[in-house]
């Protein structure tokens, strides 16, 4: 996975999972068993699950605008 | 030498409490930007109250608003609120932020083990607001707040936690609960209700083997703003007070 890519997902993630935000993704790929290199449909999962995760701690709502904002990442980056 | 008089003050922006006849005790709200302390012993409603108004400003005003919540669980909030007649679900202008469930994930201690979580808590509130254009953030409860952080010299640091906040430029409900029913004591380490701009203390009354609600404004800067006691009564419309 890009490091630049990542860091930019932990950001947009930062608003909703303060300084967990890093833990959460790491969190997800290990649950995912994805590594360092990925393709989109791999990040498109990850980015399901952290979506996934937002709706438990912030609603369905916020999570939704989470996730195309993750979504809008990953294509200009993957 | 004489004072001069000052002639006109701007007004201060107002948000409305939508809570019946209080808003007229404080010259139509809440100054817009003001950190207020809501305090009160457990089962005063201070959070219930302080969802309402966000609830209140987002549906009737379009505010964004953000509610961290450092111990209960969303879902059971959630179904506490739907009990007392407010639908979480109503507005999307509204986050409740499980901070609580974080905690169980990611364990207290942060990432590296050594989070300053009054810094973390302003730091992820100003990251929400730049995001998601967020006006109104309230935050449940200082006392969990304060078991996450080990303070060293509490009225500095809570100096600095209110400047951090009051820099956001957003209005700030902090809710801080009251221990000790012979005192008046608005928050544990007796510096907060200086450091905040306004408090409003819910007061609980059980005699007789029934209890009654009462809320007063104890301060509010930049308010003239009854100092009394009144009767506060929740309906399946909303709060009330009742005026003497």
């Amino acid at each position: 996975m890009s490091r630049d890519l990542e860091t930019r997902l932990v950001e947009s993630m930062r608003p909703l999972f303060g300084d967990f935000a890093e833990s959460a993704l790491q969190q997800q790929k290990a649950k995912l068993g994805i590594r360092d290199s990925m393709d989109r449909g791999e990040y498109l999962r990850l980015i399901e699950e952290i979506k996934a995760m937002c709706s438990v701690i912030a609603g369905p709502s916020i999570a939704d605008r989470l996730y195309q904002g993750l979504v809008a990442i990953v294509r200009e980056g993957a | 030498m004489a004072l001069q008089k000052v002639e006109s003050v701007a007004a201060v922006p107002r948000v409305k409490s939508y809570v019946y006849n209080l808003d007229e005790q404080m010259e139509g709200g809440i100054p817009q930007g003001a950190v207020v302390l809501v305090c009160g012993r457990p089962g005063s409603m201070k959070s219930s109250l302080t969802y309402f108004i966000m609830h209140m400003q987002a549906l009737k005003e379009g505010r964004r608003g953000v509610y961290f919540t450092l111990e209960q669980n969303r879902a059971s909030f959630a179904r506490h609120l739907a009990h007392i007649g407010l639908n979480p679900d109503a507005s999307d202008r509204v986050t409740i932020l499980d901070v609580s469930a974080l905690r169980r994930t990611f364990g207290d201690r942060g990432p590296k083990g050594d989070t300053n979580w009054l810094d973390a808590i302003v730091s992820q509130a100003a990251s929400f607001k730049s995001q998601y254009e967020c006006e109104i953030i309230a935050i449940d409860s200082m006392s969990a707040l304060y078991s996450l952080h080990e303070f060293e010299n509490p009225r500095r640091e809570l100096f600095h936690f209110f400047e951090g906040l009051r820099a956001l430029g957003v209005t700030i409900f902090l809710i801080s609960e009251m221990y000790d029913p012979t005192k008046e004591i608005f928050a544990r380490y007796e510096v907060e209700d200086f450091l905040a701009d306004g408090v409003i203390h819910l007061k609980v009354d059980r005699r007789d083997g029934g209890s009654n609600l009462y809320l007063g404004i104890v301060k509010m800067r930049e308010t003239r703003h009854s100092r009394d006691y009144f009767p506060l009564i929740v309906e399946p419309e909303g709060f009330e007070i009742v005026p003497h």
